[in-house]
């Protein structure tokens, strides 16, 4: 326990420092307003704001949950294997440490000290609207969106984002995690074959439509199911709880699948020759 | 601390014999470890610090088999391994550094 806990302490600590992951959020949002993004007007603006706590909330969290996470995989891309760049790894690996929870509390402790930003600005923005309209019940379904749509997405990212770069460099694991989020999320399934809509979508599709009973503003925007022509139909079942909470443990078993897979992968190199010296 | 090696052998995958049949006991006090480059002395120091595992041969370390889990962890608990090619984290202090060592 006080492994897992150290790691999560300093691996918090050391990423919640860095510039970029205050400002990357902090741009995309800049980017979203400036190229004209319904962010704002759909809280604030007294003719076309949702004047509705649910609509607005669940709709900001996947306005959210469709951009931030690109930035959040990023950033997250050189956190395993910076230890092996910076010389740390042997140091480490020496402790008495068991590596597996030192890798849960380094997953942790990144991936939230990632989200803080992301956070912040969702409960910013909850707190402003709720405010404005008076509504607190908006904090309510702030949280529970946060929970069912971008927690487990975030969690999902972060763990790939973590262990892929042991085996490609982080920033081709950044130009593929950046074209794999909007073939996987945005690009519509009957143009080509793609995971959008699908259980194993990040951007909480199902949990949108299915747990929190949200099909848009006007209650007919469906983010999942099936599509007329499309192929991966499979992975399209209707929306209902069950394929709600389904999506949820998918994202998170693969999340889990990914780091089992780093831990064997860190295991494998450190019992593998090391370069030392001149010779590195 | 007693360090006992007895037919310490390390092949990494590919075939390569880092070390083959080493004996060696090393009393306590100083001692001094010499070779050339590529005789295998960070291969055997790394096995020693229980950062990798022996393909065969017997390690007691403090009379710490390193050859058994709990054996390992006794070893890890009790020595101090530094690298040669020694980093750091950039975003912590040096105090924050060995706290964070010291938890682990």
């Amino acid at each position: 326990m006080s492994t897992f806990v150290a790691a999560l302490r300093y691996e918090f600590r050391m990423q919640v420092r860095k510039r970029a992951v205050w400002l990357v959020p902090g741009l995309t949002i800049l980017l979203l307003l400036l190229i004209g993004a319904s962010l704002l007007r759909d809280l604030f603006d007294p003719v076309e704001g949702r004047a509705v706590a649910k609509d607005a909330m669940v709709g900001l969290g996947l306005q959210l949950n469709a951009l931030l996470p690109i930035g959040y995989g990023c950033l997250l891309a050189d956190r395993l294997v910076r230890d092996d760049r910076l010389r740390v790894a042997p140091i480490l690996d020496a402790t008495p440490a068991p590596q597996g929870p030192r890798l849960l509390g380094k997953y942790l402790g990144a991936a939230a000290a990632t989200a803080v930003p992301i956070v912040s600005i969702y409960a910013a923005l909850a707190v402003a609207y709720a405010v404005h309209r008076s509504t607190p019940a908006a904090l309510g379904w702030a949280s529970l969106t946060f929970a069912a749509v971008v927690l487990p997405g975030l969690l999902f990212v972060a763990a790939f984002a973590l262990t892929v770069p042991l085996l490609m460099p982080p920033p081709l694991f950044r130009v593929l995690f950046v074209g794999y989020w909007v073939w996987g999320n945005l690009v519509p399934p009957d143009l080509m074959p793609t995971l959008a809509r699908s259980v194993l979508q990040p951007v909480g599709g199902y949990a949108i439509n299915a747990l929190l009973d949200f099909y848009g503003p006007d209650g007919d925007t469906a983010l999942t199911g099936p599509v007329a022509g499309a192929t991966l139909n499979f992975l399209r079942p209707e929306p209902s709880a069950a394929t709600g909470w389904l999506s949820i443990a998918i994202l998170l078993a693969l999340a889990a699948a990914a780091l089992a897979g780093g831990q064997v992968l860190r295991v494998r190199r450190a019992d593998g020759p090391r370069l030392t010296g001149r010779a590195r | 601390m007693l360090i006992e090696i007895s037919g310490l052998t390390k092949t990494y995958r590919g075939g390569v014999v880092a070390l083959d049949g080493i004996d060696l006991v090393v009393p306590t006090g100083m001692f001094g470890l010499l070779g050339a480059n590529g005789a295998g002395k960070t291969t055997l120091m790394r096995i020693l610090a229980g950062i990798m595992r022996p393909t065969g041969g017997r390690v007691v370390v403090g009379g710490h088999d390193l050859g058994t889990a709990p054996g390992r962890a006794a070893v890890q608990r009790t020595l101090g391994y530094l690298p040669q090619d020694l980093g750091v984290y950039p975003e912590l202090t040096a105090r924050q550094f060995l706290d964070y060592l010291a938890l682990l």
